[in-house]
C-alpha cells in the first residue's frame, strides 16, 4: 500500500479532509494520518470502500486531551490485507467545563460498527456527542441515571464533586502529592 | 356466583434480570422480551463496574500504574500490566533483560490457562454439569498457588515492572510450573472423557450461539471467539512481543466438530487446544530459562517517562488487548486507554440471544467469555 | 375394615370404636413423619457425601463426625425462618399441589406393613396423583406473576404429560408379568433371588424398566437453573423445605415403584419367610422387609443421583422429546413384546 495513493484517493473522497501522514510513536513502525474531523465520515467509508485498502473494522478507537483539545484515535484494520493504519483527528476544547458543553462529532459506526461500544462510552466520559449513533444507546450510565452525571470525569478540568448524596466524597480533593522538583499544571 | 372469565396472558412479556440475584447474568443487567420461551429481545446494560480505572491512571503517579492496570481484569491481572509495560517500555527506549522477557512469558500463559480453567467452570456451570465445574476449579487452584508462590497474591498480580518484572522467580517456582503442566495435560483428558463429548453438553452447545466469521470480523471479534469462527488472528504470531517469535507453538481453528463452525461448542474446545499450547509454551520456556537480571533498573519513586505516545498490543485469554499510553514527560500518565477484548463480544451478544431458547441463554453468555470487569474498567 | 388397618389395631391394642378412617389417617401420619422424614434426612446427607466425593471434594464436614448431624442442623436451621404468606390464590394451588404429592404416602409400597390400602388401582394412584401435583404446579406458576413462576410451572407440566405416556406402558409391562396391580400380587409374583425378578420376566421385561426409571427422570427433571429455581424461586423458608422435600419425595416415589415393579420389591427368601411366619414374628418380617424395599429404592436413587451430578442437563425440550420419541416407543415395545412372550411361553 502506497502512502501517496491513499492519501491522494482519501483527498479525491473528501477534499481538504487529509492534513498530514506521520509516523506514530518513537519507533515510527505505524503510519498514522492526521484529518479533519469534519471530513472523518467521508474518510471513513472512503478507507472502507476502496477494494485495494478495505480497512473493514476499527481494532480501537480512543479519545485523550492534550493542550485544550480532544485527539481522536482509530486504529483500523482490514481483514483482508491485514495491515493497521491509524487515522488522527482533534477537535479544540472550549474554555470552561460546563456540563451541557458536548463537543459534536461525526459518528462512524454507519462505515465501522464495531467502534460503537467505545464511542457510547468516551462519549458519556469525554462529553462528546456522536452523530450518528443510536441516541438511546447507553455506554456506562445506566438509562436510569440518565442526566444525573456531573461533568465528563476524563476531562482535565473535570472537578470531583465534594458530596454526593449528603456523604462527603474524594475527601483529597487534589491527586496525589507530585514528586519533587514536580510542576503542576 | 359470578365467575370472571380470564384470558390467558400470551403476549411476549418483559424480564429484567441482574445485575445482582441472578447466578447466569453477573455484574450486568438483561432486559429480556420473552415469547414463552423464545427471547425476541434482548439488551445488555452494563456500567456496574465501572471503577474510574483510567481516571485514576491519571491521578497517580507511573509507578502505581501497574496496580491499576492489574485491576483491568483481576481475574487475569497480567495481560493488562504486561501491555502497560510494553508501551511504556516503547516510551522510554527501555530494553527488557531476556530473563525477564521469559518470566513474563510464563505468567502470561499461566494466567491464560487459568482464564480458560475459570472459563470451562463457567460454562459447565450454565449446562449444570456440576462435577466438571469443580474439576476445572481445583486444577485452577494449582496455577493459582503457582502465583502465590511467586508473588504473594493470587489474582492481580502486580508484578510486572518497566524494564522488566517486579523479582526473580522463587525457588522451586520452575520445578512447580513443569508439574503442575504435567498435572493439567493429564487432566485434559479427563475432562474430555467426562465433558468435552459428552452427549449431553453437546446437545446444548451445539449449533448454539453461532457466530459467522463476516459478523465476527465486522464486531472487530478477536481471540478464541474470533479462531472458533475459523478467523485466523493472534497477535503472539501477527505482532510478536516478549519473545514469542523464538517459541513454537500451533493457533488452533475452529472446526465445528460438535456442530456448525463458530458454535459455543467450537469455542469450548478451541479453548481447551489453547490450553495445551499453552502448557506446551510453559514447558519450552522453563527448559529454556535464560540467566540474567530480572529487571535493567528498578524503577525509582520519580520515574518520568519522556514525552509520547505508544500502544501496545499483547494477546490475553479473551483476545487482542491494547495498551495506549501517552505520557507528557511529567510524573504522571497523560492517558492511559486499554482497548479491550470483551468489546466486541459484548455487541455480539445481544444478537445472539435473539431469538434463541431461554435455557439456552446461560449458555451462550458464558460461552462468549465476557468479562464485565474489564468492559466497565 | 380393611387387613392393614386391623392390623394396626392388633398391633397398637385400640380399642375397638375407634373408627377405621382416622387409624389409616393416623398411620399415614406415622408413615410420613416416621419413615419418610427420616429416610430423606439420611439420603441428604449420603447424597452430599456422594456427590462431593464425585467432585473430589470433601462434603458436609462440620456439623458431628464426618458431618453426621448436616440433616439435624438443616431442619434446626430451617425451623426458625418466617412463615411465607402466600395469597390466598397462590395457597389453594400450593396446598392442592402439597396434598396431591404426599397422600401417595397411603400406596406408598414400603412392604405390608406401611401400605394402608392395596386395591387393583394401586399401582396408577402415585402416578395419577403426581399429575394432578404437576398441575397444581402449574397453576401455582401461572398464579405467581413472574416469568420464573409462569415459565417453571409449564415446564413441570410439560415434562409431566411426556413422561405419563411410557410410565404407563411400563406399568402395563411389568403388570403383565405381576398378574395384578395390587402391591401384594406384583411382590408376590417376584421371587427374592435376582432371576426371579420382572425385570428379567421376559427379554422384552428390561426395557421396559429402562423406560419407567426414564419416565421418572423425565417426570423429576430440574431444569429451573436460568430461571432461579422455577416455581421455588418466589418461595422461601418452611414452604422452600416442603418444595425440595417433594422433590426427594418424588424421586424416592418414583424409585419405589420401579423397586416393586421391576425389582422384586419385598420378597424375601422363602425361608426367612416361613421361619418367621412359622414363629409369628409380624412385626420382625415385616420390619425387615420394609428394610429391603427401602435399600433397593434408595440404590437405585444414588445410581440416579449420581448420573444426574456428574452430566450437563439437557434442555427442556429435549428431555420432552426425549420421552415422545424414545421413551415411548421403546415402552410400547417391551409391552407388546411382553405379552407375545406370555402369549406363547
Amino acid at each position: 500500500m502506497e502512502t501517496n495513493e491513499l492519501i491522494q484517493k482519501l483527498e479525491d473522497a473528501a477534499p481538504g479532509g487529509v492534513l498530514e501522514a506521520r509516523p506514530f510513536g518513537r519507533d515510527g513502525a505505524e503510519l498514522s494520518l492526521w484529518v479533519e474531523m469534519g471530513a472523518i465520515l467521508k474518510i471513513a467509508h472512503a478507507l472502507k470502500s476502496d477494494p485495494a485498502f478495505s480497512f473493514d473494522y476499527v481494532e480501537n478507537f480512543a479519545v485523550m486531551e492534550m493542550e485544550a483539545a480532544l485527539v481522536f484515535t482509530y486504529w483500523i484494520r482490514s481483514s483482508s490485507t491485514g495491515l493497521p493504519l491509524m487515522i488522527r483527528g482533534s477537535v479544540e476544547l472550549p474554555r470552561g467545563n460546563k456540563a451541557d458543553d458536548l463537543i459534536e462529532v461525526a459518528s462512524v459506526s454507519s462505515a465501522w460498527p464495531s467502534v460503537v461500544p467505545q464511542e457510547m462510552e468516551l462519549g458519556e466520559l469525554f462529553g462528546i456527542k456522536f452523530i450518528g449513533l443510536d441516541p438511546r444507546a447507553h455506554g456506562l450510565v445506566s438509562s436510569r441515571l440518565a442526566g444525573t452525571a456531573v461533568g465528563f470525569p476524563l476531562r482535565k478540568g473535570f472537578v470531583f464533586p465534594t458530596e454526593i448524596n449528603g456523604q462527603p466524597h474524594m475527601r483529597r480533593l487534589t491527586p496525589s502529592a507530585p514528586a519533587a522538583g514536580e510542576v503542576l499544571p | 356466583m359470578n365467575f370472571e372469565r380470564e384470558t390467558l396472558p400470551t403476549t411476549p412479556a418483559d424480564w429484567v434480570v441482574g445485575p445482582y440475584h441472578s447466578p447466569w447474568i453477573s455484574h450486568f443487567r438483561a432486559h429480556f422480551t420473552l415469547d414463552g420461551e423464545i427471547i425476541v429481545r434482548a439488551g445488555l446494560e452494563g456500567g456496574f463496574l465501572h471503577r474510574g480505572l483510567e481516571k485514576a491512571l491519571e491521578l497517580h503517579p507511573w509507578q502505581s500504574s501497574i496496580v491499576y492496570a492489574g485491576r483491568v481484569d483481576p481475574e487475569a491481572a497480567s495481560f493488562a500490566e504486561h501491555a502497560l509495560c510494553l508501551a511504556v517500555e516503547k516510551l522510554c527506549e527501555l530494553e527488557v533483560p531476556a530473563r525477564a522477557q521469559c518470566i513474563r512469558v510464563i505468567v502470561d500463559e499461566l494466567t491464560r490457562v487459568s482464564s480458560h480453567l475459570k472459563y470451562i467452570a463457567r460454562i459447565a456451570q450454565a449446562t449444570s454439569s456440576e462435577t466438571m465445574v469443580h474439576f476445572a476449579l481445583r486444577d485452577r487452584e494449582k496455577i493459582l498457588d503457582l502465583f502465590e508462590l511467586l508473588s504473594g497474591a493470587r489474582f492481580s498480580l502486580s508484578f510486572l515492572r518497566f524494564g522488566g518484572v517486579a523479582n526473580d522467580v522463587t525457588e522451586g517456582f520452575i520445578e512447580r510450573v513443569v508439574e503442575v503442566c504435567d498435572l493439567i495435560r493429564f487432566r485434559l483428558k479427563e475432562y474430555n472423557d467426562l465433558f468435552s463429548y459428552n452427549q449431553a453438553f453437546l446437545a446444548r452447545s451445539a449449533y448454539v450461539g453461532v457466530v459467522e466469521p463476516g459478523f465476527a470480523r465486522r464486531c472487530g471479534l478477536t481471540g478464541p471467539n474470533a479462531r472458533a469462527s475459523a478467523i485466523v488472528a493472534d497477535v503472539r504470531k501477527t505482532s510478536p512481543y516478549s519473545g514469542y517469535e523464538q517459541l513454537d507453538f500451533e493457533v488452533p481453528l475452529g472446526q465445528g466438530e460438535g456442530g456448525a463452525i463458530g458454535d459455543a461448542h467450537d469455542r469450548y474446545v478451541i479453548r481447551l487446544r489453547e490450553i495445551t499450547q499453552s502448557l506446551e509454551i510453559l514447558r519450552q520456556v522453563c527448559d529454556a530459562l535464560p540467566a540474567g537480571p530480572f529487571a535493567s533498573a528498578p524503577v525509582e519513586r520519580d520515574f518520568k517517562v519522556p514525552t509520547g505516545e505508544a500502544y501496545a498490543r499483547v494477546e490475553s485469554a479473551r483476545g487482542l488487548l491494547g495498551c495506549y499510553a501517552v505520557a507528557d514527560g511529567s510524573a504522571r500518565p497523560t492517558r492511559v486507554q486499554f482497548r479491550v477484548p470483551t468489546g466486541p463480544s459484548w455487541q455480539l451478544a445481544p444478537m445472539l440471544l435473539e431469538g434463541a431458547r431461554l435455557q439456552d441463554a446461560p449458555t451462550i453468555l458464558a460461552s462468549l467469555d465476557l468479562c464485565v470487569s474489564e468492559l466497565d474498567r | 375394615m380393611s387387613g392393614v388397618a386391623s392390623g394396626w389395631y392388633q398391633l397398637l391394642v385400640l380399642p375397638e370404636g375407634i373408627p377405621p378412617g382416622l387409624v389409616v389417617a393416623g398411620a399415614w401420619i406415622l408413615a410420613t413423619v416416621m419413615v419418610i422424614f427420616p429416610v430423606a434426612a439420611a439420603y441428604s446427607y449420603v447424597e452430599r457425601k456422594l456427590g462431593a466425593d464425585y467432585q473430589a471434594r470433601v462434603g458436609p464436614n462440620r456439623a458431628g463426625p464426618s458431618g453426621m448431624f448436616q440433616p439435624i442442623a438443616d431442619w434446626l436451621k430451617l425451623l426458625q425462618k418466617p412463615n411465607q404468606a402466600l395469597s390466598w390464590k397462590e395457597e389453594r394451588w400450593s396446598a392442592l399441589q402439597t396434598m396431591a404429592t404426599y397422600s401417595t404416602a397411603a400406596v406408598l409400597p414400603l412392604g405390608p406393613l406401611f401400605i394402608l390400602a392395596d386395591t387393583e388401582m394401586n399401582v396408577f394412584i402415585p402416578f395419577w396423583a403426581l399429575m394432578v401435583a404437576a398441575l397444581a404446579t402449574l397453576l401455582l406458576g401461572m398464579e405467581q406473576s413472574s416469568i420464573q413462576g409462569w415459565l417453571g410451572g409449564s415446564r413441570v407440566a410439560a415434562q409431566a404429560l411426556s413422561g405419563a405416556f411410557p410410565a404407563t406402558l411400563a406399568i402395563l409391562c411389568a403388570g403383565l408379568a405381576g398378574g395384578g396391580f395390587r402391591w401384594a400380587d406384583m411382590v408376590a409374583s417376584q421371587g427374592a433371588a435376582p432371576w426371579s425378578w420382572n425385570v428379567m420376566a421376559s427379554p422384552f421385561h428390561p426395557f421396559g424398566f429402562l423406560a419407567f426409571v426414564g419416565a421418572g427422570l423425565v417426570f423429576s427433571a430440574d431444569h429451573q437453573r436460568d430461571l432461579g429455581g422455577g416455581v421455588t424461586s418466589n418461595l422461601y423458608g418452611g414452604r422452600l423445605a416442603l418444595a425440595q422435600l417433594g422433590k426427594f419425595y418424588v424421586l424416592f416415589l418414583w424409585s419405589s415403584m420401579a423397586t416393586v415393579l421391576y425389582l422384586g420389591g419385598w420378597s424375601m427368601p422363602a425361608f426367612i419367610t416361613e421361619e418367621l411366619s412359622a414363629a409369628d414374628a409380624w412385626i420382625v418380617l415385616f420390619g425387615l422387609q420394609a428394610v429391603l424395599v427401602l435399600s433397593k429404592t434408595v440404590l437405585l436413587m444414588f445410581l440416579i443421583d449420581w448420573v444426574a451430578r456428574t452430566n450437563p442437563r439437557a434442555r427442556v425440550e429435549q428431555i420432552t422429546e426425549l420421552s415422545w420419541k424414545f421413551l415411548s416407543p421403546l415402552a410400547l415395545f417391551s409391552l407388546m413384546g411382553a405379552a407375545a412372550w406370555r402369549a406363547l411361553t
